[in-house]
């Protein structure tokens, strides 16, 4: 109700009858209402002049005056002054006319002659009341409008059947302006059927009543592609709590999807890369064995031409000789038949010829030379025989599986045997072999390793081109959990700044042409990854370098040797 | 008759090497008996026994564990009694500095023990020039060391 605060009111009689006109502001002015003033004309363009130039509070109208009748007067008003309320005043009879006013836009009316003072009192207080109500609804409405129509996000209203039945500014300038009446899956995606529940947080909110969100590519009315994440939530519901109709809301999710999708392609281009550096490594890996069996093979047919040639030197020797020996068998032959055929001297005659024969062939020292061609020989082939196994005590070639139980003092043995040919010259190797128990390894690996840092070491002790042999010495013990093997020499040792870089990949101090640069990063990967061994380096410039190796007790190494191993160190 | 004939020494630590050599000298002709010594240390352990003959002339490997044929060349150069036995290199180095250090340390001849039987034992000839003669006769050791070793290739 009105407080006695309240501003006085400003009110505006539109009556033509000037008598029934007079009498209202009479009843006006007499009664309890705080008034600033009343004006009282007769027509409606008076009327609207007045509207124009003066804020009123509220317009009490007959709606039938000489220059308009009926519910366009209302309206004519209405037009002019939305916010000012309104009561109607009809004639006699005309509830109906006073009924259809309301609904358009009064806020109450009056059958003329039909009311007194307190009716016309309450009326005008009901009427300021519902107009302010009205016009708080109405902000209140326009406020909300403007929010949803600033939103830069499309947002629409579905009801059950689907059919889009409200739509922001947003939607409209994004996907066109005929979505209303249009059901959802039609309008966004130019489908007869409607989207699967999985698919559509609409359909999900329909049937659960809470809210959901989805992910959809929708082509907007330009024809692009966009990405947008839909949320959707119950608006109204029935009696029951179902929702009769959900409100959707959509964020264009196109810039974060394309990332994602560039991360993603970026993503598999990495793994592909991995994947080919993977298999390069593998190939890498490959090339290096196959480059230290061609270092391994030169030195060993070094090793055995001399043994071979001199085994089939003395194979000459000895076919001269048995040439020989056949040459005196047929003149024996020839003996044999003068016993029984020829007389004494021809006998005799023919001995004589053996002899001369035999001295001219000088016999004697092919006989005694003939037990010493076999041992030479018989040495020649041990020494042929010894490189083979050798050859395959260092490869385990005859290893049927892998993993094999592996004395790290004989694989050490095999190995420096194997490499003689190339450390003799320039090094002298002194061994102090601990007492080791067996490990499962693969020897032909392991070997490999070993020949590695033997031959480095080698090099390393060449490259001073110094005076005396260098010295290497191979240590083996074992502690509670590894075998440990350490090789020392007293060569050049290795720069603290390249340190760091030896077990890289194509790191390599020796000349171009000389090394892979692969044989430590190969031995690390036998050792570390295939082994779960440990391998590391001690070295001090002039000092010389230690190479130190352990290798586990227990079998924790992989069974399968040419699996992909994971990188050391990522 | 052979006992007549003065000692060769072979000093090599390779069993096969020895063998081989000694049948090649076999070969040609060469029927001195041969001592053999598996190193430098051996060598002079053999040739400063009491009771020791002399050779008339050392085959000397130069790689050899421990003391190497260099070493035993620079140790038998200091003693009086040894400077006179002529010193044939016996290697499979080819290289330049080890044909140069042989002849500065005294070596009369430098044999490359090619794996080519055929070739060593041609290489290995000119040990007859030496087998023959005692140790304590003179023997115009310079110019015929020029002219017996085959001079090897630099590769």
């Amino acid at each position: 109700m009105y407080s006695a605060n309240a501003s006085p009111l400003r009110i505006l009689i539109l009556e033509d009858d000037m008598i029934d006109g007079q009498q209202i502001k009479r009843m006006l002015s007499r009664s309890s209402l705080v008034l600033d003033r009343i004006e009282l004309t007769d027509y409606l363009e008076n009327g609207l002049q007045l509207l124009a130039v003066q804020d009123l509070d509220i317009i009490l109208l007959d709606l039938n005056l000489p220059d308009s009748n009926g519910l366009a007067t209302l309206k004519s008003i209405e037009n002019t002054c939305p916010s000012v309320a309104k009561i109607v005043i009809t004639g006699e009879g005309d509830e109906q006319l006073g009924l259809q006013a309301v609904a358009q836009g009064a806020q109450d009316y009056l059958i003329k002659g039909g009311f007194d003072a307190n009716t016309l009192i309450r009326a005008i207080h009901y009427s300021l009341e519902r107009k302010k109500s009205e016009k708080a609804l109405r902000e209140s409405k326009s406020q909300l409008d403007a929010m949803l129509e600033s939103l830069g996000d499309p947002m629409i209203m579905v009801d059950k059947a689907l059919c889009i039945i409200w739509t922001n500014e947003a939607n409209t300038n994004l996907f066109g302006d005929d979505a209303i009446g249009n059901q959802c899956h039609m309008f966004y995606h130019d489908e007869e059927t409607p989207c699967t529940s999985e698919s559509s947080a609409i359909i999900q909110a329909f049937q659960d009543g809470g809210a959901h969100s989805c992910d959809a590519l929708m082509t907007d009315k330009n024809d692009r592609q966009r990405y947008f994440h839909w949320t959707a939530n119950a608006a109204l519901r029935d009696k029951e709590g179902k929702p009769t109709t959900v409100i959707a809301i959509g964020r264009d999710i196109t810039d974060r999807k394309t990332a994602e999708e560039s991360i993603r392609s970026a993503y598999n281009e990495v793994e592909r890369a991995n994947h080919e550096l993977k298999e390069m490594q593998s190939q890498v890996v490959q090339s290096e064995k196959l480059a230290s069996i061609g270092q391994l093979a030169a030195g060993v047919a070094h090793e055995m031409n001399t043994p071979v040639g001199f085994v089939s030197c003395n194979f000459e020797t000895l076919e001269s000789y048995l040439k020989k020996i056949l040459e005196l068998l047929d003149m024996y032959e020839v003996l044999a038949r003068c016993v029984e055929a020829s007389d004494k001297n021809h006998r005799l005659e023919t001995l004589k010829r053996i002899k001369e024969a035999k001295v001219k062939m000088r016999f004697d020292e092919i006989l005694g030379d003939l037990q010493g061609l076999f041992e030479d020989s018989r040495e020649g082939l041990g020494r042929v025989t010894s490189i083979i196994q050798n050859l395959r005590d260092f490869s385990r070639i005859d290893q049927a599986c892998d993993l094999a139980e592996y004395n790290l003092n004989e694989g050490i043995k095999t190995t420096l045997t194997v490499a003689r040919n190339e450390v003799k010259y320039d090094a002298e190797v002194k061994t102090e072999f601990g007492d080791v128990p067996t490990v499962f390894c693969n020897a032909g690996q392991i070997n490999q390793v070993f020949l590695n840092i033997l031959v480095n070491a080698v090099q390393a002790i060449r490259s001073q081109e110094r005076e005396t042999p260098g010295t290497i010495l191979i240590r083996t013990y074992s502690t509670d959990t590894d075998v440990v093997c350490e090789i020392q020499d007293n060569g050049p040792g290795i720069s603290e700044d390249k340190l760091p870089r030896i077990f890289d990949p194509f790191f390599t101090t020796k000349p171009a042409g000389k090394g892979t640069g692969l044989g430590l990063s190969v031995s690390y990967d036998i050792i570390v990854n295939k082994h779960k061994g440990q391998i590391w380096v001690d070295s001090n410039s002039n000092e010389g370098t230690k190479f130190t190796i352990t290798l586990p007790l227990t079998v924790a190494a992989t069974d399968n040797a040419d699996a992909e191993s994971i990188p050391a160190g990522g | 008759m052979s006992e007549m004939k003065p000692l060769l020494l072979l000093v090599d630590d390779d069993r096969l090497d020895t063998l081989i050599t000694k049948r090649c000298l076999k070969e040609l002709a060469v029927t001195n008996p041969v001592v053999c010594a598996a190193s430098g240390e051996e060598a002079i352990e053999y040739l400063t026994a009491d009771s020791c003959e002399l050779p008339c002339a050392i085959l000397l490997d130069l790689n050899m564990p421990r003391m190497g044929g260099f070493e035993f060349l620079e140790q038998i150069s200091t003693l009086e009694q040894f400077r006179s036995i002529p010193v044939l290199i016996l290697t499979t180095s080819t290289a330049q500095e080890d044909i140069d250090k042989g002849h500065t340390l005294g070596a009369v001849a430098y044999i490359v023990k090619s794996p080519n039987i055929v070739e060593f034992k041609e290489a290995l000839k000119c040990v007859t020039r030496y087998a023959n003669v005692a140790h304590n006769e003179p023997c115009g050791m310079a110019n015929q060391a020029d002219a017996c070793h085959p001079m090897p290739q630099a590769q």
